[in-house]
């Protein structure tokens, strides 16, 4: 199915270098490879998320940002036809989160294989122009531009609350 | 090449040796192949996932006491492989059933499979067999006993450079330090954990095998004595389970002190046991992995990156991060503290905290041992910081 994902909590390898962390997800993703190819396919995807000059270092020293770069390499080196991008963006400041949007922007534009979600960042999802999915319990799971989405009352009523709820 | 070539020397070595030494030297060097090959074959499936078994002397006594029963009916080579087979088949069983466990979970179930094994078979002896103690008459001498262990050994440590650079070596690192992004990656845990489980199995059950006949007479309290196991573990964890040959360096120098110690002081002999066992852990926190990952969560990194301070001043490599900082914060008063680098903050916040404190006299900033910290806290006039985390650290 090829479905890979990054974690909200960012969960890199700390005892493992760079390009061991992100090896893993070649050796063991869909497109299975080890070796040089795995090397050489983790050394390209750290690139692509610019920490290929820190490849020998273990994981346990990157800062935040860089760890999500690096759990952001890990998720494509397994080659998905999408990624889950859980939250990615949270918890950075807003240099940080300038880079982060320019990052994921510049791979689906290179790389057709790649789909994102981030979800509550509601300003974030702007920000990326992106469609949005609305999952909410009541209704079916309808797929609108951001901009439609933050506009509609359902939505920002399955989110933040309605009035009712919040009346207080 | 060269690799290749000086640790073949030193094998050649090693097996030339027997002609060289006395009956008790060639015990001692049975002796230290054993635990060689025990710690190593430990580390096989311990030292990378973490899991720490205790299990050790339950393959170990298994071994001995298949051929303390099979010694008679089949040839030697036969025993030896049935051996093989019965912890194969034993590790198997354990393994499925244990494997979800995690952490001191594990620890406690395979010390207890240990135990459970020795009741087993004691039980079947005295009230099936009729016999407690059974003898081992082969016709294997010393040096037989020493060659045998050697070549186990050696075996073990190949085939441990082997796993660390094939896929399966790189699982059990991943697994070894998250479980759930080993899942996500796609590494079949149950399969990973159960192969390098029962490969370290069989090695311990061929190492209790090869050493039974050593004991002539064997009955359970003997085969399964639990100071292997541990034994095992802390001269695993003394050398870094996670190196090549790192149990093979822990195994050797702790053999000799122990076997110093029993022979110089045969009465108090455990009381100094003990006492090593605690300066091992204790010791030896940065070359073992067991210690920086259950009582490190702060400073990982820390001890390793140099932090050095002065005063109040931290430099890390060329950079000094922290210099003599002091200030005072009013009652309601927010203040931002701004770092250069991503370290300094952490460090300071931790300095500010009291995790750390600036050990004056070596000049270096280092982790406030837990019993004082309460003392320290409690002091009167003291005001309780605390600190969140950038990266958020909760307990689940």
């Amino acid at each position: 199915m090829g479905v890979a994902r990054t974690f909200q909590l960012v969960r890199t390898l700390p005892s493992l270098t760079l390009t061991e962390n992100v090896m893993v997800a070649a050796a063991f993703g869909a497109a299975t490879s080890w070796g040089d190819a795995a090397r050489t396919v983790a050394l390209r995807k750290l690139e692509v998320v610019g920490l290929v000059d820190r490849m020998a270092e273990t994981a346990a020293e990157l800062t935040h940002i860089d760890q999500k770069r690096l759990e952001l390499a890990r998720a494509l080196a397994a080659e998905p036809s999408c990624a889950a991008v859980d939250e990615w963006l949270a918890g950075l400041n807003p240099t940080e989160l300038d880079a982060g949007i320019e990052l994921v922007r510049s791979l689906t534009r290179s790389a057709s294989p790649f789909s994102s979600s981030t979800s509550r960042g509601r300003c974030r999802s702007r920000l990326f122009r992106l469609r949005v999915l609305v999952m909410n319990s009541a209704g079916s799971s309808p797929t609108m531009p951001t901009d439609v989405a933050l506009a509609d009352p359902a939505v920002i009523a399955a989110y933040i609350g309605d009035d009712e709820d919040s009346g207080g | 090449m060269i690799r290749w070539l000086l640790p073949l020397l030193a094998f050649c070595a090693l097996a030339a040796l027997p002609a060289l030494v006395s009956d008790y030297g060639l015990g001692l060097l049975i002796g230290a192949a054993t635990y060689v090959t025990l710690a190593s074959a430990w580390a096989l499936f311990s030292g990378h996932t973490r899991y720490i078994s205790l299990a050790t002397v339950a393959f170990y006594g298994t071994g001995a006491y298949t051929v303390a029963v099979l010694n008679e009916a089949l040839p030697y080579p036969l025993v030896l492989v049935a051996a093989a087979l019965i912890g194969a088949a034993l590790a198997l069983v354990v393994g499925l059933s244990t494997l979800r466990l995690a952490g001191v979970y594990f620890v406690i179930f395979t010390f207890g499979l240990a135990e459970l094994i020795r009741q087993l078979i004691t039980w079947y002896e005295v009230n099936v067999t009729g016999t407690l103690g059974r003898y081992i008459f082969l016709d294997v001498t010393a040096r037989g006993i020493y060659w045998q262990m050697l070549a186990l050994g050696a075996l073990t440590i190949g085939l441990t450079a082997w796993v660390q650079r094939a896929r399966l070596g790189l699982a059990l690192r991943v697994i070894g330090d998250d479980e759930t992004v080993a899942a996500h990656s796609g590494v079949d845990l149950a399969r990973t954990k159960l192969l390098a489980f029962t490969l370290s199995a069989v090695i311990l059950t061929l190492a209790g095998a090869i050493v039974s006949p050593r004991w002539v007479y064997v009955e359970p309290s003997i085969v399964f004595n639990p100071t292997v196991s541990f034994l095992t573990v802390i001269m695993a964890l003394l050398g870094g389970a996670s190196r090549l040959w790192g149990p093979a360096l822990g195994a050797v120098p702790l053999f000799l002190v122990f076997e110093w110690l029993a022979s110089s002081f045969p009465d108090t002999y455990p009381i100094f046991l003990g006492l090593v066992f605690i300066a091992t852990v204790s010791r030896c926190r940065k070359a073992c992995w067991l210690a920086s990952s259950v009582f490190d969560p702060v400073m990982a990194g820390g001890d390793s990156e140099s932090s050095r301070s002065g005063g109040a001043t931290m430099v890390f490599g060329g950079l000094r991060a922290v210099d003599e900082v002091t200030f005072a914060l009013e009652p309601g008063e927010i203040a931002g503290l701004i770092g250069p680098t991503a370290r300094a903050r952490p460090h300071r916040l931790n300095l500010i905290s009291g995790a750390l404190v600036l050990d004056r006299r070596s000049d270096r900033a280092r982790r406030r041992p837990a019993l004082l910290a309460g003392a320290w806290t409690a002091s009167p006039g003291w005001v309780w910081p605390a600190r969140s985390s950038s990266s958020a650290r909760c307990r689940p």
